[in-house]
């Protein structure tokens, strides 16, 4: 991971009819990482990608390049490469020539265009389609060549829209370790924006975390795993059981009962306790740290069992309870939020 | 089967019949397509082309003389430049009108694309006294610069140059332009363009490289469409072209009225035909071939609103361009058929400028009291008489027809391109051939006793006649798709609750269908009443219809004459405007498209 800041957003806004989109993003990236920009669907992700692109203006906050600011520098004068989620390839031109099309617009020599396609098509696999029309290739081989087109003319920096949303399951978990492989290999630093979380822990060194307009945590994606920032990235997540409850002197008092926890906070504060879902099953002894309930679903995993509670709480255990069985389990993990 | 009926001889019967009720809608407008369409014109080929045996025309032959042919190809000439220079022109202004639907946001932009859309849809002579109204030599601009400049000779002339014949081409056909190119460029992913700007392209290189390629199939369509409406265009050219110009059209008009040289107008209507042939099957080709591009499956939100001074300039800039080129002819006709702007020269009171509804009262008054000048209210009367026969006709034959083509077998396929042939005939064409057919010698001397006179040209029902030849193809299409979109379960699912035929078409087909038909038969009213072309063939002097008592006031000196053409267009313009907003409020959308 490179250590220069290369790209620099600072306090970016922008509202739609009225409402606010985006209430001042912050982030920065460097040299040669790859950056997921996290979030639910309609948070915004891909409008800061084309602010970036400069496809479309900022109300207010400045994204600067190398230390200079892109405001008044034009899309095609940007050097960024974009990667729309439905590719838009051009329907017009082969394979050939919708990668060629970036350096053909820099006036690149044709031997240089032709040797350059060459290199990228066999960067990503793409050899034999070159003279194929775009419009007969499966969805899995469009992505490559949208990928393809995008890094053709090296770009300072590469933005990826959801590359992967319009494939299905399996063929996104083959591409996914294929797209690590180009990013790592290429080293162009690349943003990869996802409202999917298994493909964001997969594919970046840092995950940026976007909430109500703002950045709700910053990190790489052990490090936002094991320590989420507040009790929305924790349920964004799937990360366990949120309890909303108050801190005593013991430790945290929530419906299910009080879990023994050191804190600092004073007593009295209002607080989420996450409950991992790593648990055992208890017969007897101890009652803290401890909930008991009925179960009502059961699903098999293959290593284990997500197990669910007539009250709503889930837990993954290694042997499979009966349903309407009434169980006491002992939580393993938790924190307060 | 072999049980119910085992003797062949009943089968064969029963053959015979099913196949006699698959043939019997199309038995009526066969014959009357058959009588009424090719018939006369196979007259026109048959003495066009010099085939002087089967033409009946012995003592005629065409005049292939060192004076005519020189005349035929100067008039293919012309035609060819005015229709190119006209598709040029449409083009220019189209292209900016249809980028401005297709990528921006405004208001009122329904009424906006509307009112781009009206001109294609009113006749030639409301066109062609919307401009005499605004830039003819009593028109408000004249009037308007003679009066501030003190001048005695109106300064601008338009009506019989080449200008006012594009300026009025362009204004009836920059719509196709509008909806077609527009249409695909609203439909183009919007993505495609930003794709290219991250890629390095400049604004003006993602045009050049990705935008107009895209839009080339539709632009060429466009064009093809365009040319060939110019290419045959006729009431513009004798109406604000004057003497001077002579498109193919005009000129059989010339020849067969004032020439009265009938083998040389059917030649010039052969090579007319030829070249329209042409001309269709190249667009019909070239449409299926790009259908996929220029009719986008997505529909994208292209449009926003505009942004920035830049882009707020050209909006307002090209709305300011679209409303003064669009709706001042429009304007300029109903307010000059109500002003008193200048002292009738034929009388000697001058009355004071103002508004007046003397020319509307003029329409009940015979001023010459001649038996060929009746009233001008008279044309009115003949004009929805007329109307009102091509819409009982055209509906009649049409339905039957309809009906077997919404759901085509063998014979339908076969039949449905011979239905649609009146499409490709002008209709000054369709009037020729009925001067050539429908006279004394339509059947060879001795045939028939002569009390029985068989000389229709004496009568007036060949105007309605070739209405309803021209309205027929469209009436069926439309019939033919609202009929289409009932399907066959609708009929057993009636036929099983207990439902009668008769019902099951009260009950059930005709509220499904009586919109489109409603509006199938407004079609044939609003074409009946503004055509041109066959009537200026056809009409006897003491049956004016609307459109030719018109280009006869019209083509008279006088403030009267004039006058009495601006309120008669004026009224024209209005029963048309209501028939085109019944038309398009009730068809279904999607037909009647080009």
């Amino acid at each position: 991971m490179g250590e220069t800041v290369i790209l620099e957003v600072t306090n970016l806004r922008k509202s739609y009819n009225g409402q606010p989109l985006l209430k001042g993003i912050s982030f920065s990236i460097s040299a040669g990482e790859t950056v997921c920009l996290l979030g639910a669907s309609g948070s915004g992700k891909s409008t800061i990608l084309r602010m970036i692109a400069g496809l479309e203006n900022t109300e207010s906050g400045d994204i600067c390049w190398q230390g200079r600011s892109l405001a008044g520098v034009q899309v095609h004068q940007r050097n960024f490469g974009l990667m729309f989620q439905d590719y838009a390839l051009f329907p017009h031109l082969d394979v050939f020539s919708n990668v060629a099309f970036g350096l053909r617009m820099r006036a690149w020599a044709q031997r240089d265009i032709e040797l350059r396609v060459d290199e990228v098509l066999r960067q990503t696999n793409l050899g034999v389609f070159a003279r194929r029309r775009v419009t007969e290739l499966s969805g899995g081989e469009q992505q490559r060549v949208a990928l393809a087109r995008a890094l053709a003319p090296r770009p300072g920096l590469l933005m990826l829209d959801e590359p992967l949303g319009a494939l299905d399951r399996a063929l996104r978990e083959s591409l996914i370790k294929e797209l690590r492989g180009i990013l790592q290999r290429s080293g162009v630093p690349a943003i990869y924006v996802t409202h999917d979380q298994q493909e964001a822990f997969a594919i970046a060194d840092r995950i940026i975390l976007l909430h109500e307009g703002l950045v709700a945590q910053t990190g790489s994606p052990p490090q936002v795993f094991a320590h989420p920032a507040d009790a929305w990235v924790a349920g964004f997540l799937g990360l366990g059981n949120l309890l909303p409850g108050v801190v005593t002197a013991e430790g945290v008092e929530t419906a299910s009962g009080e879990f023994p926890y050191k804190t600092a906070l004073p007593v009295g504060r209002a607080v989420t306790l996450l409950l991992r879902p790593q648990a055992e099953v208890v017969e007897h002894g101890e009652l803290k740290s401890s909930v008991t309930g009925r179960v009502s679903d059961v699903v098999f995993r293959g290593q284990d069992y997500r197990v669910e509670l007539e009250n709503g709480l889930f837990f993954i255990l290694a042997a499979a309870p009966r349903v309407g069985q009434s169980l006491r389990l002992k939580i393993l993990h938790m924190e307060v939020l | 089967m072999e049980n119910a009926h085992p003797q062949g001889k009943c089968k064969f019967s029963i053959m015979v019949l099913s196949s006699l009720r698959r043939l019997l809608p199309w038995l009526a407008p066969a014959v009357f397509l058959g009588l009424f369409f090719f018939i006369p014109l196979a007259r026109i080929l048959a003495l066009g082309l010099d085939f002087s045996f089967l033409s009946g025309f012995t003592q005629w032959k065409v005049p292939i003389s060192s004076v005519f042919l020189p005349r035929v190809f100067n008039v293919l000439g012309f035609t060819f430049t005015q229709a190119a220079l006209s598709t040029l022109l449409t083009l220019v202004l189209g292209l900016p009108l249809a980028y401005l639907f297709a990528r921006f946001e405004f208001p009122s932009k329904a009424i906006f694309r509307a009112l781009t859309a009206i001109p294609f849809m009113l006749p030639t002579v409301v066109v062609a006294a919307g401009f005499t109204a605004l830039l003819g030599p009593r028109g408000w601009i004249n009037l308007a610069l003679m009066a501030v400049l003190r001048l005695d000779q109106p300064p601008v002339v338009f009506v019989g140059t080449l200008t006012a014949i594009l300026v009025a081409h362009v204004f009836y056909n920059a719509t196709i332009v509008i909806r077609i190119v527009g249409n695909a460029w609203a439909g183009m992913e919007p993505r495609l363009q930003d794709a290219a700007r991250t890629l390095g392209a400049s604004p003006f290189k993602t045009l050049l490289h990705i935008t107009l390629p895209l839009l080339r199939p539709a632009i060429f369509a466009a064009s093809l469409l365009v040319f060939l409406f110019d290419f045959t265009s006729y009431g513009v050219i004798l109406l604000l072209g004057g003497p001077r110009f002579a498109t193919l059209e005009v000129e059989v008009y010339i020849q067969a009225l004032q020439m009265l040289n009938l083998p040389a107008a059917s030649l010039l209507s052969v090579v007319q035909l030829l070249c329209t042939l042409g001309f269709s099957a190249i667009y019909s080709r070239y449409i299926s071939s790009v259908t996929a591009v220029i009719r986008p499956r997505a529909a994208w939100q292209n449009a926003q609103k505009p942004r920035g001074l830049r882009q707020r300039i050209v909006v307002t800039g090209l709305l300011l361009v679209l409303v003064s080129f669009f709706l001042l002819p429009l304007l300029a006709l109903p307010l000059r058929s109500i002003s008193r702007l200048e002292a009738d020269r034929a009388s000697t009171v001058v009355s004071a400028p103002g508004l007046t509804l003397d020319f509307y009262r003029e329409l009940f008054i015979n001023r010459r009291d001649s038996i060929f000048y009746v009233p001008p209210f008279l044309a009115l009367r003949n004009s929805l008489a007329y109307a009102g026969v091509t819409v009982c006709l055209s509906m009649l034959l049409g339905f039957p027809a309809a009906a077997a083509l919404a759901r085509p077998g063998k014979l339908e396929k076969w039949l449905d391109p011979l239905l649609m042939l009146p499409l490709g005939a002008s209709s000054v064409t369709l009037g020729l051939g009925y001067l050539l057919t429908f006279n004394h010698t339509l059947l060879p001397p001795g045939w028939l006793p002569e009390s029985v006179n068989l000389n229709l040209l004496t009568s007036p029902v060949l105007v309605p006649l070739a209405h309803t030849t021209i309205a027929l193809p469209f009436v069926i299409r439309s019939l033919q798709a609202a009929l289409a979109q009932i399907p066959e379960r609708y009929h057993e699912a009636a036929a099983v609750l207990g439902a009668s035929r008769l019902q099951i078409w009260l009950n059930v087909v005709w509220p499904i269908i009586s919109r489109p038909a409603i509006a199938a038969g407004a079609f044939a009213f609003t074409i009946s009443l503004g055509e041109f072309g066959a009537a200026s063939l056809l009409v006897r002097p003491d049956y004016p219809t609307l459109p030719t008592a018109i280009y006869r006031f019209l083509s008279q000196p006088g403030a009267l004459n004039y006058g009495q053409a601006m309120s008669m267009a004026t009224i024209l313009m209005l029963v048309c405007g209501l028939g085109i907003l019944v038309i398009e409020g009730l068809r279904l959308p999607g037909t009647g498209d080009f």
